[in-house]
């Protein structure tokens, strides 16, 4: 493992992108959702029109030694479809909110892929063989007339190209009256739960028609309702452990063990607010967008407006670590409440080590926060900046009347339309994958691609 | 902008009430009255801050896309926002800044939502207390009982989103015409239920009659009175004593404006009147507090020669049943936006927003139900606190929220209709 340093000294290098430059887009091309599986070997991406990518890592060659790490197309395809709720005569959005893998366990791929209100089960599975001669129905798969076979013959497998057949194995729905924002695998490798705005809901994978109500935080009086679940996650490897975050940027830890309604929650996380930063967006800054445990499972790392911090499992009162992610923004946040983009949901990754952490920002701008040394350092995804082996540049943004250098962006000339919310990195390699509108782009430590 | 100013160099004057400020208000507000911005905002450039801040939200809130369900979380987020303005607002003890326009919020105005949004705020309005307070603002009198503050901004700034121009037209005459409705409404909020309580011992005979007149002397002839006036002895022939604070309202409407109708000027002696009241007898004289009602219900259906009473009124009472009254929020605006926000989210956000309701007047009248009859229940309880306010055994009078809605569709039908 390089050390992040290397990561954050931008010796970053553009692995793949999205085939046509530019190309105009519509809005169901706007990818929603971004997730490696648990080797890095396939990266699935959703977007708003409910279609679901993968992509697949080629595997090393040694005649090319920078085609390793290349991330190409593997199959695509629709994952959910607008549909309509005749009872609140309201659409339902075929935008892939999430997109979970399950842990490997044959030769298939599984995920989870969710819209708005259903959940469904995915099986990817690679055919590259496949049977020929058999006695009773043709290479079609139709039945021959009986009288035409006159001799029997042992079927045989043949070597075909390779296809990925993906097929729907489960759907889960009807178990949530909000909108689905996570979903999260369990680690006991036979539930997963899916959050909505109020509820959450444990599920087993092999059971559609049922599923348990675990947080119900909806009051009886919908008047009173001042908060809503943002974001849940499983601990990576204590199966009764689940952590959710709320819209008033507090975290819950619950235990399912000490009641099958964990309404109560066993730990709970909050920083106090700060008087003197007190302001009428306090509120909606502090909405966590994200919550991710860390592989080790000893910390978590949430997501509000202008922050990312990282919190101890052990340490309720307040977070370890707190890193601006864009604080020049701090006294925009008017024009950015009036524009809707105070309610973007920006979502944060660790790297394989816990020791860097990684979230979006706007300008098609990126952040990676060095834990041990501090470091921090904001990149970009664009065309421009990022040819393919190209090394990334640094950005930075000079707050108004800072001092500014040559190449720093103003401000006031940061593109708000252009942004990050979906980051995703590689299980144990400095591979990230950056979601930038409809574009996909993946990033790849530079020394670590030399070294291979 | 003019009114910017206007507001500006009025919160600058109330040097004392900041000193009040100071000591009374939660921390929230001073810290966010001093400590919000590292520029250090002054008081003035808060309330500014806080009123267009304020602005945003409503448009937020009403300007939703018709279709797809709009974010919880979004929404919960904003109407958190507006119930801290709100609690502001309501410890200052003052609505002023709400009550001056500020600039138009840069909201596009045309889009769909937003058009549609005045109307619903209006009639919330018109339905609340801003005829009451709005006066007593203008005209700085020593009144303080602030009805909810909120469902003051949007009949301003809406009004002046919608038509500008006209709004500038009809201002001055609007302050002019408002002295007497302040007058009428000299005990605020309060005394709309004593208001009540006058008619309610002699019963329908007086009540039932007048409203022929008085209705019929701003609409057309062809109104069949009988329909009107029998539902309307309907209503009071219930339980008398039991009558709510919609139900009153309603009936003042048309208990009252017999009385101003002699007198073009409607005169304290009758200190009757809920904010309704003030609006037919207003619309006699200078038609300003009327204007600000029609001018958005104009946008719904043109121009109706009645005033806007029916609608807003009516609905009110059709839906109150909707609406315990012992609906335990502190502060009815709370209530109204809570009702518009989070009423029915699970079956019934399919008329959340007027714009996909089914077009024409009725359709946005109904999405305004919604929102008027939440006020009464709040000014149910503060009208029974008040000393004078009689019939205590009101309190528990819940009956009269079921009078027939078909009856009122019909009312409405009628009044509409002509």
């Amino acid at each position: 493992m390089l050390s992040p340093i290397q990561v954050l000294c931008s010796d970053i290098t553009t692995l793949s992108l999205e085939p046509e430059p530019f190309a105009s887009y519509t809005e169901a091309d706007i990818i929603s959702t971004v997730e490696f599986n648990h080797t890095g070997e396939l990266l699935a991406t959703g977007d708003k029109g409910g279609r679901v990518v993968i992509f697949q890592r080629e595997p090393e060659s040694q005649t090319e030694p920078f085609s390793q790490g290349e991330y190409n197309v593997y199959s695509t395809f629709q994952s959910h479809e607008p549909e309509f709720d005749y009872l609140k005569s309201l659409e339902i959005e075929e935008k892939i909110n999430k997109i979970r893998w399950l842990p490997q366990q044959n030769a298939a791929h599984f995920l989870l892929s969710t819209n708005d209100k259903t959940i469904k089960l995915w099986k990817v599975s690679e055919r590259d063989k496949r049977p020929e001669g058999y006695n009773l129905k043709d290479e079609e798969g139709r039945i021959k007339d009986i009288s035409t076979v006159t001799s029997l013959q042992v079927p045989v497998l043949k070597p075909m190209d390779l296809m990925v057949e993906v097929t729907p194995r489960r759907v889960f729905a009807n178990a949530h009256t909000y909108h689905i924002n996570s979903i999260s695998v369990n680690s006991d490798y036979e539930t997963y739960m899916s959050a909505d705005d109020l509820r959450i809901n444990l599920w087993h994978l092999d059971i559609t028609d049922r599923s348990f109500n675990i947080v119900d935080i909806k009051p009886a009086n919908m008047e009173d309702l001042t908060e809503v679940i943002t974001a849940a996650e499983f601990h990576p490897h204590h199966c009764n452990l689940f952590v959710y975050s709320s819209s008033k940027g507090t975290l819950r830890l619950c235990d399912m063990r000490e009641a099958a309604l964990c309404d109560k929650h066993s730990k709970l996380f909050e920083e106090p607010e700060d008087p003197s930063a007190r302001s009428f967006f306090s509120e909606i800054i502090s909405s966590v967008s994200d919550v991710k445990f860390s592989h080790s499972g000893r910390y978590l790392l949430t997501r509000d407006y202008l922050t990312a911090k990282v919190w101890d499992l052990n340490m309720e009162s307040k977070p370890l670590e707190t890193y601006q992610v864009h604080d020049y923004l701090r006294s925009k946040l008017c024009s950015l409440y009036e524009n809707d983009c105070i309610f973007d949901k920006f979502e944060c990754a660790w790297n394989g080590s816990d020791s860097v952490i990684m979230t979006g920002a706007y300008n098609n701008f990126f952040r990676m926060f060095d834990r041990n040394t501090k470091r921090d350092v904001t990149l970009e995804a664009s065309r421009e900046s990022s040819k393919p082996r190209a090394v990334l540049k640094p950005r930075r943004v000079c707050a108004a009347g800072g001092k500014r250098r040559k190449d720093d962006i103003s401000v006031d000339s940061l593109d708000f339309t252009k942004k990050i919310l979906h980051t995703a990195w590689h299980p144990n390699e400095n591979i990230i994958a950056i979601a930038a509108t409809n574009n996909l782009y993946i990033f790849q430590d530079k020394l670590n691609s030399e070294m291979h | 902008m003019r009114y910017m100013f206007g507001k500006g160099a009025k919160r600058k004057l109330d040097e004392d009430e900041e000193g009040l400020e100071g000591k009374t208000l939660e921390a929230p507000v001073a810290g966010g009255g001093l400590g919000v911005t590292p520029e250090g905002l002054s008081k003035v450039s808060y309330t500014l801050q806080r009123q267009t801040i304020f602005n945003i939200s409503l448009m937020k809130l009403y300007s939703q896309r018709p279709l797809g369900e709009p974010s919880l979380e979004r929404r919960v987020l904003i109407n958190n926002m507006l119930r801290r303005i709100q609690d502001e607002l309501k410890q200052e003890g003052s609505l002023r800044p709400l009550l001056l326009p500020p600039s138009p919020p840069p909201d596009d105005p045309m889009d769909e939502g937003f058009c549609e949004a005045p109307p619903s705020f209006g009639v919330l309005s018109a339905a609340t207390s801003t005829q009451v307070s709005q006066p007593s603002a203008l005209l700085m009198p020593a009144i303080a009982p602030p009805p909810s503050p909120h469902p003051m901004v949007p009949p301003n700034c809406q009004v002046s989103q919608a038509c500008p121009g006209r709004l500038e037209a009809c201002l001055a005459p609007l302050e002019a015409c408002l002295t007497p409705a302040s007058l009428l409404e000299e005990d605020g909020g309060d005394s709309a239920f004593c208001a009540v309580s006058p008619p309610t011992p002699p019963l329908s005979p007086p009540p039932v009659q007048p409203p022929i007149s008085a209705p019929l002397s701003q609409a057309p002839p062809s109104v069949p009175v009988p329909v009107f006036s029998s539902s309307l002895s309907d209503l009071e022939l219930g339980p008398p004593t039991a009558i709510t604070r919609t139900a009153a309202a309603n009936t003042t409407t048309m208990t009252t404006s017999p009385a101003p109708t002699p007198t073009t000027q409607p005169l304290p002696p009758t200190p009757t009147s809920s904010p309704r009241d003030c609006r037919t007898t207003g619309a006699k004289p200078e038609a300003a507090a009327v204007f600000l009602v029609e001018g958005r219900c104009a946008e719904l259906r043109p121009m109706d020669t009645l005033p806007a009473v029916p609608p807003g009124g009516l609905v009110d009472v059709s839906s109150s049943p909707s609406c315990p009254p012992s609906s335990s929020s502190p502060f009815l605006s709370d209530l109204a936006l809570d009702d518009v926000l989070f009423a029915d989210i699970d079956t019934s956000m399919y008329d959340f927003d007027p714009c996909t309701t089914a077009g024409g007047g009725t359709a946005s009248t109904g999405g305004l139900a919604k929102v008027s009859p939440v006020v009464t229940p709040d000014d149910l309880l503060k009208s029974l606190g008040a000393p004078y306010s009689g019939p205590a055994p009101q309190v528990s009078a819940n009956q009269p929220f079921k009078i027939d809605l078909t009856e009122l569709d019909h009312i409405m039908e009628v009044l509409v209709g002509s």
